[in-house]
C-alpha cells in the first residue's frame, strides 16, 4: 500500500533518490548531501548511479558529488565494489558562495526575516546560488521559447521572471527594468520586491509599480494586497517586508521611516514601547516578522474579555503584551497599547466577537483536536521498526498504517517486529561540533580536532555483555546493512549516560550513533544513516530515521547480542 | 591599572567548547591531529596548541548522573613561581595580574633551556617544574606551560613554551575592555572590539566572566552560597589557599573533577 502511494509520488522521500523505474533523469543538490544525510544512505548512494546527470551546488566536494570516484580498491567511493567506469551519471560541481559571501534574507524560527550583508567576495569562480538559478532559469526560458518540444512547455516559456518594472531603490517609478538583475548580476533586493508584492499596471487601488504593504491593516483599501487580481505577491506572509522607500518602519509604527523600504534591514536595538511602559523584549523594530510584524502569534489571548491585561498579579507588571482599551479596535488594527500587533480579539462592544485563536473555528485554544477518530489523545504507534510485537498502549495496530515508504521497498523493509537478530533499539543524532551532513564543519581543522571520528554510544551494561571497552571499534548492523553489505563501523563511547530500558518486564538495550560523517572532507567515517530505514510520516514524509532496531558487536571478532 | 580576575562558573558551563576554538583562533594556533578515544574531551590535555581544554567527567549513576565540565587552563598565580624559575626571564606578569610567556627576541627559547631529568620521555622545563598546579589534574603531571602537542611533537624545532596568557595582547591591539556583551545584550560589534579574553567573548552562557579582583571574588563566594543553599552542598571556590587571577566555582568537591589544590 505504501509502496504504491510512493511509486507515483516524487515528494520529499523520493525526489532525492531517483531510480531508473521512475521519471527522474537528473537531480540538483543545492547545499544538500543526501549521500550522508538521507535515510538508508547506502541505498541513496546506489540510486545516484541511475541518474543521467547530477548537479551539486556546494562549498566543498560533498559525498554526493564524489560518489562515483574510485575508492582505490576497485570500487567507487559511494558504491563499494562498483567499478566507476560503469557509472554513466554526468556529475557537475558548481562552486557556491558561503553565507558571508552573499547578500540576502534569512528567516529564523521566531519568524524574523533579517537582511544579511555581504562581507567579502566568494573565492575563485564561486557565485551565490541566486546568480546560478537566475542564469539557469533565463537559459531554460529562452530554450523553451525557441523550441517547445518539452512536456507541458507553457509554464516555462511564459514564466514571468522578475518583478514588474517598478520603483527602484531610490523611489523612481519605472526606473527598474524587468528581471532580477542589477548591473548584470542577480539582485536579492529585486527578489525581495517580488516576494513582497506590488500593484500591477491594471491596479485601481494603488499606483502601478509601487509595492503593497501587508494583507490587511489601517489603510487596508489603499496599500495592501487585494483580491482583485491586480496586485501580485510572491508570498502573502512576507507581504510588508519590502515596501517603498520612505514608508513607515513597520505597518503600524509611523514614528520612523525605512530609507529603502527594506524592513528586513530594520535595526533598532531597543524595545518599542507603547502605552505605560510595558517591556517584554519583542524588539519590534529589529528586522521584520511575518505576518505583519506580529512577534507573538495568537497574542489576543493575552487579554481578558474587557480588552485589558490584568496588570499586577497574576501577571508581572510591565510584562503585558496588548491592551485594547475600552471598545478597542483589536481584530482590525493594532491594539491601543502594547508592543505587538494584535492577532484576534475584539473587545465587548467593539463589534462582532473575535477570539484569539483565529485558525480554529471556535477561536479558542485546544488541548486536543475534537472530532478525531483517535479520541482526545492521538493513538500511540510504535516506530516502523520495533522490538515489541504488540502495541504496549492498547490493542490496536502496532505501527502507523499510514507510514510513507520509499518507492523501492528494499529501502525501508523491516526485518520483522521483535526480530531476535536485531534486539537493540538504535537512534542517531548530531553533535555541537558538526553541522548536518558535515561538509561545513568536517572541513574545519579546529572542529575536526574536537570531534575527529564517528562514534556509537552505548551503556556500560551492554558493553559489559559484549566485551566492548571504551574506545574500541564496534560494528552495527540493521536490515539495510545486511542488504547492502556495508555495516557501520565506528568508535565505541561507553557511557553512563546510556542505561537499558525495561520494556514489558524485559531489559532492552539501546545505542546512539552520530550521522555527520562520510568519505570526503578532513575528517571521515561511516554515517549512521547507513543504518536507518527510508520511511516517513504520511503527511509530509518527514523521515522516521530516529528509531530502528539493530545489533552491535566489537570489531573485529566480537559476537552480536543474542 | 586595577588587577583583573577571571571567574569560571562551572554550573553555567554546557561543555560546548567554544572557548577552546576561540582561544586557538585568537592565538592563531593549529589544530592537533586527534582521535576519538571514548570521551568528548578532545584534545586530551593542554598543549602548546591548546591553551584551554574542557575536561569532561561523568559522576554518579542512573537517576543521579551528572556530566560535569571543567575548563582547564593556567590559573595565573598572583605570585607566579614559573616567572621566578625561568632562567631567561622570559615569563612576564603585567599590572593586571596576567602571566604570559614572552615570544619576542628576548623571549622564551626552550631549546636553550636546562631541563630537569625527572621524566625521561618528556623532560620538564624549569617553569613546568615550579608550576604549583603541575599535579592538579588527573590527566597530566606537567605544569601549565607546554612546549609540545599531545602527540609529543612540537609546532616547530624552535617552538616556544605556551600557556594561557589571559589574551593580554588584545589590550595592545587597541581593543577596549568595554561592557560584557553577555550582560548588555548588545552583540552588535562588541565581539570584535572587546579586549576581554577570547574565551569569555565566545562563551554562550556567560560561564566565563572577567572583572575586578574583589568584585569577582565576591561574586564567586555569593554563587557558592547560592549553590549550597540550592542543593549543591559541596560547592566551593577553586583554587583555595593560593591567590590566583583565574578562579572557578565548582558545584562538587574538587576530586570529582580530578583536581587537587596546590
Amino acid at each position: 500500500m505504501t509502496a504504491w502511494t510512493a511509486a507515483s509520488n516524487q515528494g520529499p522521500l523520493n525526489i532525492d533518490v531517483p531510480n531508473k523505474d521512475q521519471y527522474i533523469d537528473g537531480l540538483m543538490c543545492w547545499g544538500q548531501n543526501p549521500a550522508v544525510g538521507g535515510a538508508s544512505a547506502d541505498f541513496e548512494r546506489r540510486t545516484l548511479a541511475n541518474l543521467k546527470w547530477l548537479v551539486c551546488v556546494d562549498l566543498w566536494e560533498t559525498e554526493t558529488a564524489a560518489f562515483w570516484k574510485p575508492d582505490g580498491v576497485g570500487g567507487s567511493l559511494g558504491i563499494p565494489g562498483r567499478d566507476p567506469a560503469t557509472i554513466a551519471t554526468e556529475v557537475y560541481l558548481l562552486p557556491a558562495a558561503a553565507s558571508y559571501e552573499k547578500e540576502g534574507s534569512v528567516v529564523n524560527s521566531g519568524r524574523w526575516s533579517q537582511w544579511r550583508y555581504k562581507a567579502l567576495d566568494p573565492p575563485g569562480d564561486a557565485v551565490d546560488d541566486l546568480e546560478i538559478i537566475n542564469r539557469l532559469a533565463k537559459k531554460l526560458i529562452s530554450l523553451y521559447q525557441a523550441d517547445t518540444p518539452g512536456y507541458l512547455p507553457d509554464p516555462v516559456a511564459n514564466l514571468h521572471w522578475g518583478p514588474y518594472p517598478g520603483i527602484d531603490a531610490h523611489g523612481a517609478n519605472g526606473a527598474s527594468p524587468l528581471g532580477y538583475e542589477t548591473a548584470g548580476h542577480a539582485d536579492p533586493h529585486k527578489v525581495g520586491w517580488e516576494i513582497n508584492g506590488y500593484f500591477c499596471p491594471t491596479s485601481t487601488t494603488g499606483t502601478p509599480g509601487y509595492r503593497v504593504d501587508g494583507f490587511w491593516g489601517p489603510n487596508a483599501a489603499l496599500t495592501t494586497l487585494q483580491e482583485d487580481g491586480k496586485t501580485s505577491s510572491g508570498n502573502w506572509l512576507y507581504c510588508s517586508h519590502y515596501v517603498n522607500p520612505g514608508d513607515p518602519i513597520n505597518s503600524f509604527d509611523a514614528s520612523a521611516t525605512t530609507p529603502n523600504g527594506n524592513r528586513q534591514e530594520n535595526r533598532v536595538p531597543v524595545e518599542k514601547v507603547r502605552g505605560d511602559g510595558n517591556y517584554i523584549g519583542l524588539y519590534s523594530n529589529w528586522s521584520i516578522c511575518w505576518p505583519l510584524n506580529r512577534r507573538i502569534i495568537y497574542n489576543g489571548a493575552s487579554v481578558y474579555q474587557t480588552g485589558h491585561p490584568m496588570v499586577g498579579q497574576p501577571l508581572a507588571p510591565h510584562k503585558w503584551v496588548l491592551d485594547f482599551g475600552v471598545g478597542g479596535t483589536g481584530g482590525t488594527g493594532p491594539a491601543t497599547n502594547g508592543s505587538d500587533v494584535s492577532d484576534g480579539f475584539t473587545a465587548p462592544g467593539g463589534g462582532a466577537p473575535r477570539y484569539p485563536f483565529i485558525m480554529q473555528t471556535e477561536g479558542h485554544g485546544h488541548l486536543f483536536g475534537p472530532g478525531r477518530e483517535d479520541g482526545p489523545f492521538p493513538e500511540h504507534y510504535e516506530p516502523w521498526e520495533t522490538v515489541v510485537t504488540a502495541n504496549p498502549l492498547g490493542t490496536g495496530t502496532l505501527t502507523s498504517p499510514t507510514n510513507f515508504g520509499h518507492a523501492r521497498p528494499e529501502a525501508y523493509e523491516h526485518p520483522g517486529h521483535g526480530n531476535p537478530d536485531f534486539p537493540i533499539v538504535g537512534t542517531t543524532y548530531r553533535l555541537t561540533e558538526h553541522w548536518q551532513a558535515g561538509q561545513m564543519t568536517r572541513n574545519n581543522p579546529w572542529l575536526c580536532q574536537l570531534m575527529p571520528e564517528a562514534f556509537v554510544e552505548l551503556s556500560e551494561e551492554l558493553a559489559g555483555l559484549l566485551g566492548i571497552s571504551n574506545g574500541d571499534t564496534v560494528e552495527v548492523k540493521t536490515q539495510r546493512t545486511e542488504l547492502y553489505g556495508k555495516r557501520m563501523q565506528a568508535v565505541a563511547c561507553v557511557t553512563r549516560r546510556f542505561t537499558p530500558y525495561t520494556i514489558n518486564s524485559s531489559t532492552v538495550h539501546h545505542i546512539g550513533a552520530i550521522w555527520h560523517f562520510g568519505y570526503t572532507g578532513l575528517a571521515t567515517g561511516h554515517s549512521a544513516n547507513l543504518l536507518t530505514p527510508h520511511i516517513g510520516d504520511a503527511n509530509t514524509g518527514i523521515p522516521e530515521s530516529k528509531a530502528f532496531i539493530c545489533n552491535i558487536r566489537k570489531y573485529p571478532g566480537g559476537s552480536f547480542l543474542v | 591599572m586595577a588587577k583583573k580576575m577571571m571567574l569560571i562558573d562551572t554550573s553555567k558551563c554546557i561543555g560546548c567548547r567554544s572557548c577552546q576554538i576561540a582561544c586557538q583562533q585568537w592565538h592563531k594556533l593549529p589544530a592537533e591531529d586527534t582521535s576519538f578515544t571514548g570521551t568528548y574531551q578532545n584534545p586530551p590535555d593542554l598543549s602548546v596548541a591548546n591553551l584551554t581544554v574542557v575536561k569532561f567527567t561523568e559522576v554518579g549513576n542512573n537517576g543521579d548522573l551528572r556530566w560535569v565540565f571543567f575548563k582547564d587552563q593556567c590559573r595565573h598565580c598572583d605570585d607566579p613561581p614559573c616567572k621566578l624559575a625561568c632562567p631567561k626571564n622570559a615569563i612576564g606578569r603585567n599590572k593586571k595580574g596576567f602571566v604570559y610567556i614572552k615570544w619576542g627576541k628576548k623571549g622564551c627559547k626552550p631549546w636553550r633551556c636546562p631541563t630537569a631529568a625527572t621524566a625521561a620521555d618528556w623532560p620538564k622545563k624549569p617553569c613546568q617544574l615550579q608550576c604549583p598546579f603541575q599535579t592538579a589534574t588527573q590527566w597530566s603531571a606537567l605544569g601549565m606551560p607546554r612546549v609540545k602537542k599531545n602527540d609529543g611533537t612540537q609546532l616547530s624545532s624552535k617552538g616556544r613554551m605556551n600557556k594561557c596568557d589571559f589574551c593580554y595582547d588584545r589590550w595592545t591591539a587597541n581593543l577596549k575592555w568595554g561592557p560584557n556583551p553577555l550582560k548588555t545584550g548588545l552583540y552588535n560589534g562588541v565581539f570584535a572590539k572587546s579586549a576581554r579574553p577570547a574565551c569569555e567573548v565566545a562563551c554562550p552562557t556567560g560561564a566565563i566572566t572577567t572583572g575586578g579582583v574583589n568584585a569577582k571574588r565576591d561574586e564567586a563566594l555569593q554563587k557558592v552560597d547560592y549553590l549550597r543553599a540550592n542543593g549543591y552542598l559541596d560547592a566551593n571556590m577553586y583554587p583555595a589557599g593560593w591567590p590566583t587571577h583565574v578562579i572557578w566555582v565548582l558545584q562538587y568537591r574538587v576530586a570529582v573533577y580530578g583536581l587537587a589544590q596546590k
